[in-house]
């Protein structure tokens, strides 16, 4: 692995991106949020501001015996894993914080503990419907995992290679999502469950109230969402770099391109957050093992058959 | 006095609302969710302020104590008291009075800023004392039975037993409600849970059985407060929001009628009629939702009907038999006990 922007510059390069793309992230939840509840979206710039300076006023409330240690652990490492995951990604040609030959297996990695991440909140509150609500992950968890390996394993193949670097690269004259149509779709399935969005919030749930996050207040409650929206930023920069072509198109600068990419990619998944319904464990894991996975292996097939041809 | 800048701007986001139903609300609590200004959270620990509606007799006040005691400080508390209720539950004691929930959202918004602004939390209702003792009873002190079982820190060990397959899992008791999100008024659910699934379930009711269902209501209306609170169970809440809104608005404004079918189209979209098919209710649920749906497309502007008394919902444990305790928690929401009440004097 090489660090393309020196020791010095690649966390503050990690930090400025997480840091800046998750308030961009939460002001586009709130702008979505508006528009489909059908609200004004004045304040939204200032919103997430706002709503983390309330919420920080608030005590810090714990249950008996929680296990602190493990909780804010589980906590810091969550975002933890959304930087690592955003250091594995070339920001635009030449320019990231820890590009290497093995950066996909680093994101998977990532993908992995940000399970055990969500199932050791929801075990360290010692609360009832945080404990559910993390056996409920789990179990969706696992089914979702795979999916990831095989689309990203097959973005890879044309490249040869395991660098996110080399990913984008091969994707000078035909972005994946072209090239490998089921990728990109199956990815943001993996996104939506790793950070807990939408139709596959199934780590929180209103049906449990918050789930996992059910105890948290104050302090807490904040580092949670900032390590989610942080989350949604890395998986948005690492699909616009293995499926949209990273910083490649016409015209414009590389850093633009790979901005505006991370940004769509936020989009539709902010989007999916408020216009889907929340699916049923049962029905996605039957889901996930019938239809998912067959089409993730026939994403890893169909590349792995153009690469030998 | 000097305000923070800091202070300046939490000062300026939405207060966090938890919203209990107490009896005869009629789900008139979600009607909260169509104020900009305020945000219906799920849980207690993400709540500013408590807004309590309807009455809360014996053990749904004491439900009511409990959960009090969980929002985290500065807390404040607005009941909307139902008229010729005089006696306020410990939890409410002292807390801003409100005729309507129109009139609550106003009181929530204005205390939850004031605490903003350094306004004193209300106190703990309850001692801070585990509510079930445990230390120092039990074989080994921990307030088990021998080595495993009991109760400790209140919460009965999980023990094992056999399920339905065969198996030999684990098996939680637990208490679920009376204010979950989607749970109907005055009901908690005791519970065994074995892998998610409930195997045992007796459904309480909490209701005194003293007084109608609540006031007067459109059946349009009720249907858009149901409609609501299915969203924020299905963690819709924007839609949530949106459906509030179609809710308190005139129905014979020229625009209402459009935002309820866009409403109602949205709904469809976001695939929850599909999710509900499956559930193991035989489609009882989302049979209801669909209904709901149809009536809403095709509503005209109904009379406010009062309410008959509301049915008891302590039979229907089976009904649950089998089921996950989410898909539980949609088939008991569908069931619906206030718009049956309604729609029994319709």
């Amino acid at each position: 692995m090489s660090t393309t922007v020196g020791w010095w510059a690649a966390p503050l390069l990690v930090l400025a991106v997480l840091g800046a793309g998750a308030y961009v992230v939460a002001v586009l939840d709130g702008l979505v949020a508006a528009r489909v509840a059908g609200r004004s979206a004045a304040g939204s710039l200032l919103g997430p501001a706002r709503w983390a300076a309330a919420t920080l006023a608030s005590q810090a409330l714990a249950t008996e015996r929680p296990d602190v240690a493990l909780r804010r652990t589980a906590l810091v490492g969550y975002a933890g894993l959304a930087a690592l995951g955003v250091a594995v990604v070339p920001l635009w040609d030449g320019v990231a914080a820890a590009d290497g030959p093995v950066g996909i297996v680093l994101w998977g990695t990532v993908e992995a503990l940000a399970i055990v991440a969500v199932f050791l909140r929801g075990w360290a509150v010692n609360g009832l419907l945080a404990l559910m609500a993390a056996y409920r992950f789990v179990a969706v968890g696992f089914a979702y995992l795979l999916l990831s390996m095989f689309v990203l394993i097959a973005a890879a193949l044309p490249a040869e290679s395991l660098g996110v670097g080399a990913v984008v690269d091969a994707q000078r004259g035909l972005w994946n999502v072209v090239r490998q149509p089921l990728g990109l779709p199956l990815f943001l399935v993996v996104a939506l469950g790793t950070v807990l969005w939408g139709p596959m919030a199934l780590g929180l749930g209103t049906d449990l109230g918050e789930g996992s996050a059910s105890e948290d207040s104050g302090v807490d409650r904040v580092l949670w969402r900032v390590g989610r929206a942080a989350m949604v930023v890395a998986f948005s920069v690492m699909a616009a770099a293995v499926f949209l072509g990273g910083w490649h198109g016409p015209l414009l600068p590389g850093p633009v391109w790979m901005v505006a990419k991370a940004l769509a990619v936020a989009a539709v998944l902010v989007v999916a957050r408020h216009r889907l319904a929340r699916v049923r464990a049962e029905r996605f894991v039957t889901v996930a093992w019938t239809v998912l996975l067959p089409l993730g292996f026939l994403d890893l097939a169909m590349a792995g058959v153009e690469t030998l041809a | 006095m000097a305000v923070s800048p800091w202070r300046r701007l939490a000062r300026g986001a939405p207060v966090e609302v938890f919203a209990a139903a107490g009896m005869g609300a009629g789900l008139a609590h979600v009607e909260l969710a169509s104020v900009p200004d305020l945000r219906l959270v799920a849980s207690p620990r993400h709540a500013t302020v408590l807004v309590a509606v309807g009455r809360f007799p014996g053990p749904l006040g004491a439900a009511l104590a409990r959960l009090h005691d969980q929002l985290p400080h500065p807390r404040a508390a607005v009941w909307v008291r139902p008229a010729g209720v005089v006696e306020a539950p410990a939890a409410l004691d002292g807390a801003d009075l409100a005729q309507t929930v129109a009139h609550a959202s106003a009181s929530a918004v204005a205390v939850g800023r004031a605490l903003r602004d350094g306004a004193p939390s209300r106190p703990d209702v309850l001692p801070d004392a585990p509510p079930h003792p445990f230390e120092g009873l039990g074989d080994h002190r921990q307030g088990g039975e021998g080595m495993m079982g009991g109760v400790p820190w209140g919460r009965p060990m999980a023990m094992t037993g056999p399920d339905r397959d065969g198996l030999s899992l684990d098996r939680s008791e637990v208490r679920m409600g009376p204010f979950l999100v989607g749970m109907p008024e005055g009901v908690t659910v005791d519970a065994v849970l074995q892998g998610g699934v409930v195997q045992e379930a007796s459904v309480v009711d909490l209701d005194d059985g003293e007084g109608s269902g609540g006031s007067p209501t459109s059946l349009r209306r009720h249907r858009l407060r149901w409609l609501t609170e299915t969203c924020r169970l299905a963690g819709l809440d924007a839609l949530a929001a949106r459906a509030a809104t179609v809710a308190v608005a005139p129905v014979d404004a020229d625009h209402s009628d459009r935002d309820g079918a866009a409403l109602v189209r949205a709904v469809r979209r976001s695939g929850l009629v599909t999710t509900w098919r499956d559930l193991g209710d035989g489609g009882a649920a989302a049979a209801r939702l669909d209904e709901v749906l149809g009536r809403l497309e095709s509503s005209a502007a109904d009379e406010p009907v009062a309410p008959a008394r509301r049915p008891s919902l302590g039979e229907l444990g089976h009904h649950v038999l089998g089921l996950t305790w989410s898909d539980a928690l949609v088939v008991l929401h569908s069931l619906d006990p206030s718009a049956i009440a309604l729609e029994a004097d319709a």
